[in-house]
């Protein structure tokens, strides 16, 4: 576990880089500032979304890579989400919203095509296979 | 386990018919003496131990008699006591194990069985927790078909096995369960070792419960308990023996017969309800079959494949405490797809269509059950289901019904059932085959991920078990449907269900009765089981597994923590307004990293882990298996993603 928070950690000081780097106009307006350090211990230890979502946010329900939400939209739903399967945060700044928003987007996809995954096609086939049989 | 040792000599039973006989002369004189001395000790002032007046306090007489009891005078050794008749009746059930956690209520029952009976039929299996034992017996029936017997120890033993007796209850399973206990108690020990009313403490989740105060009755007991527990709708029983009553000589002469064991048919529905049913399925354009608990055996499943295919019906199996009632790649395995809107919905052991019934009445459609959970006769436990306005309900046992239903549907159809068959036909392949398609898809999603994610750490499975006949003995709880997915439930062993009562603590021990079950057919049982599950009682389950030499690979999905609680608590932390951020504290196994792989090890079982790299995962688990293949447990520690 330790290794994999040191991966996740250099990865979000590099979309931290990233996001410094970025040129003001490439905000909108009104939209704020993320930091995915923040978002990664915001993401991982306090607020524990992995518990539902995934260490990698794609592995649990819902996906959250893609990511679908505008950073808006995003705060909107996590602070008064109005869905039994997931609490509202109403506690929750914006601004760490942000951070979480910002960190999640920083989190490389990681979802090869079933074709590109020799085990994964060998289950498919075998499983249209059977289907097909009528088994 | 609680310290059992060391109850007195026998006493006589309050009711020992079989004394009438009159060959309990010799014997009834020792235990009378023995019963007036243990009360005289029993009310001796504790003079320097201070006890306050009218207070009754163990005395050193009394922990004397507990844990030194009298040596048999010479010459009079018991050579036919009564627990081998015991045995006979046991042999007659034909129980092949009993576990087996001691205790000094049946030490004269637990001699028999070893000495009596040469430990077979049934054969001592070594359990380090009650809980643990019921829990094998619970997973053993399924996979067996027949019950397993476990023996417990008064109050003590029977409350640690009341969780997992409460479970094969809630998934309508049997048991027999027997709990001893001394109706005269005069020991220090084993005073809080009986009780007036032993059945009361787990009757609330058992089918039925006697106690036994002579051998007659032991004997009907034992016949009737087996009868009802496995007679639909199952469920476990228990038999209260008396330790007095195991140690009684059996007369020269004895000859009590064993009573024949006579199994009833299961209760089949209605001949004309079925009939009713079988019109409606044949005129509907969209049935749709749901399934519970249906297939309690193989003629089940296969009766399911035969009534789905007849029908060309899409079935839908039920998700958590379902059991294995359908081939889940099969391509009436769903439910019809999201366009599918059904006329008519077949319920077959659901003990809840509360919901389904409404929805089909507001459409104009109909509701058929056929459930034996109408021959329920009370229960304080709410496990029933909600009172479910269905249209047609027909008390009877699910797949004791199905041949008849079957038979009906047979007859009835004609061109018009023939021409709806294959106009669903093709609709429902049509409709499943983009589910699989999909299916496969969202395993593709964190692929790489460590923690592993669930549908990698399953599918690395399927590919190293594909040219095995594997069983999954443990429930899909915590893998959700991703079991059913990645690998081919083609047969009706290949899943043992869940645990019934939604309860933490059954799926390492339940999962090694289930091993136990498939051990003699040269299957492969696998076990995925929760870390939060394996915390309970799974650690000295495996001890078991090793002991016995048991064949089981068992994969703890080690997500460090207890997931769903602490969404629950984040709920109701933000709906208050007090914060979210401290609702890991009671959820979160972690800090210190329990390290399961070395537990099992130090239960003598052959272990790898953790790993969280899904490259390493494959390897580790051919290694396990390798081991599981030349007959014995082992284990892989999986660091997971929560689910």
């Amino acid at each position: 576990m330790s290794e994999r928070h040191a991966t996740i950690t250099a990865r979000a000081a590099l979309a931290a880089l990233a996001a410094c780097a970025l040129p003001a106009a490439a905000q909108a307006p009104g939209e704020l500032v993320g930091d995915p350090v923040r978002g990664e211990r915001y993401f991982t230890t306090e607020y524990k979304c992995y518990a539902c979502h995934g260490f990698d946010a794609q592995t649990g329900e819902r996906r959250l890579l893609p990511m679908r939400y505008t950073q808006e939209g995003f705060i909107t739903f996590v602070q008064r989400s109005p869905l039994p399967q997931m609490p509202a945060f109403p506690d929750m700044p914006a601004q760490a919203l942000a951070d979480v928003y910002v960190y999640i987007q920083s989190i490389p996809v990681d979802a090869p095509e079933v074709d590109e995954v020799p085990l994964l096609k060998e289950i498919r086939d075998a499983k249209l296979a059977a289907f097909d049989a009528g088994e | 386990m609680t310290s059992k040792k060391g109850d007195q000599e026998p006493q006589q039973p309050d009711a020992y018919t079989v004394a009438r006989r009159n060959f309990l002369k010799g014997a009834a004189v020792g235990a009378a003496t023995a019963l007036v001395a243990g009360a005289a000790d029993a009310q001796a002032p504790a003079g320097a131990s201070g006890a306050r007046a009218g207070v009754a306090r163990p005395t050193e007489a009394d922990g004397r008699a507990d844990f030194d009891p009298p040596e048999p005078r010479p010459g009079t050794f018991i050579e036919h006591p009564a627990s081998d008749y015991m045995v006979d009746v046991l042999r007659a059930l034909d129980l092949d194990y009993v576990a087996v956690n001691p205790g000094s209520s049946f030490e004269g029952l637990h001699e028999s069985i070893l000495n009596y009976g040469g430990n077979r039929k049934p054969e001592i299996l070594t359990v380090l927790h009650e809980e643990a034992g019921a829990a094998m017996a619970h997973g053993y029936a399924k996979a067996a078909g027949k019950p397993m017997m476990t023996l417990m120890h008064g109050t003590v033993g029977l409350l640690h096995a009341s969780m997992a007796i409460f479970q094969a209850w809630a998934d309508r399973v049997p048991i027999f369960a027997v709990v001893a206990h001394n109706r005269n108690p005069t020991g220090v020990v084993n005073r809080p070792h009986s009780a007036q009313d032993m059945g009361a403490l787990v009757r609330d989740y058992v089918k039925f419960d006697d106690e036994a105060t002579n051998l007659e009755r032991f004997a009907q007991a034992a016949m009737r308990a087996y009868v009802i527990g496995r007679t639909p709708p199952m469920g476990p029983t228990l038999l209260v023996v008396d330790s007095a009553l195991q140690e009684m000589p059996l007369p020269p002469g004895f000859d009590l017969p064993v009573p024949k064991l006579v199994m009833p048919s299961p209760p089949q529905g209605d001949a004309n309800a079925v009939r009713e049913a079988a019109r409606w399925l044949v005129e509907a354009e969209r049935p749709l079959i749901r399934t519970g608990k249906l297939a309690r055996t193989p003629a089940g499943w296969d009766l399911m494949v035969e009534l789905a295919e007849l029908l060309q019906a899409p079935v839908d199996v039920g998700g958590y405490g379902s059991w294995q009632d359908f081939p889940s790649w099969h391509p009436l395995y769903g439910n019809g797809g999201p366009d599918y809107r059904p006329d008519v919905v077949l319920g077959l052991e659901l003990n809840d269509m509360a919901a389904t019934a409404r929805s089909l009445r507001a459409a104009g459609g109909r509701t058929i059950s056929i459930c034996s959970e109408y021959l329920y006769q009370g229960t304080n436990i709410h496990d029933f289901g909600p009172y479910s306005e269905v249209d047609l309900a027909i008390a009877g046992d699910g797949e004791a019904t199905l041949p008849a239903l079957i038979e009906e549907i047979r007859r009835l159809g004609g061109r018009d059932l023939e021409r709806r068959r294959q106009v669903r036909a093709e609709r429902v392949a049509a409709a499943h085959r983009a589910i699989r398609e999909q299916e496969i898809d969202a395993a593709r999603h964190g692929w790489n991920a460590s923690p592993i994610s669930v549908p990698r750490m399953i599918a690395e499975l399927g590919r190293q078990i594909r040219n095995d006949d594997w069983a999954i003995v443990s429930g899909h709880q915590f893998t959700g449907t991703w079991q059913r997915r990645l690998l081919n439930h083609d047969k009706h062993y290949r899943y043992n269900g869940d645990c019934g009562g939604f309860g933490i603590g059954y799926d390492t021990p339940a999962s090694v009765g289930g091993a136990l079950a498939h051990r003699e057919h040269g299957r492969l049982p696998i076990a995925i089981v929760g870390d939060g599950d394996f915390n309970f009682v799974g650690a000295g389950a495996l001890w078991t597994a090793a002991h016995h030499r048991i064949p089981l690979l068992v994969i703890v999905h080690n997500n460090r923590a207890y997931h769903a609680e602490v969404m629950l608590v984040q709920r109701v932390a933000g709906r208050r307004g007090r914060g979210t951020d401290k609702c890991h504290i009671g959820n979160v196994i972690a800090d210190p990293n329990p390290d399961y792989a070395k537990i099992a090890q130090g239960y003598g079982v052959y272990a790898e882990g953790p790993i969280a790299d899904p490259a390493e995962l494959g390897p580790a688990l051919e290694r396990a298996l390798a081991r599981v293949r030349a007959g014995e447990p082992a284990l892989v520690d999986v660091i997971s993603q929560p689910r």
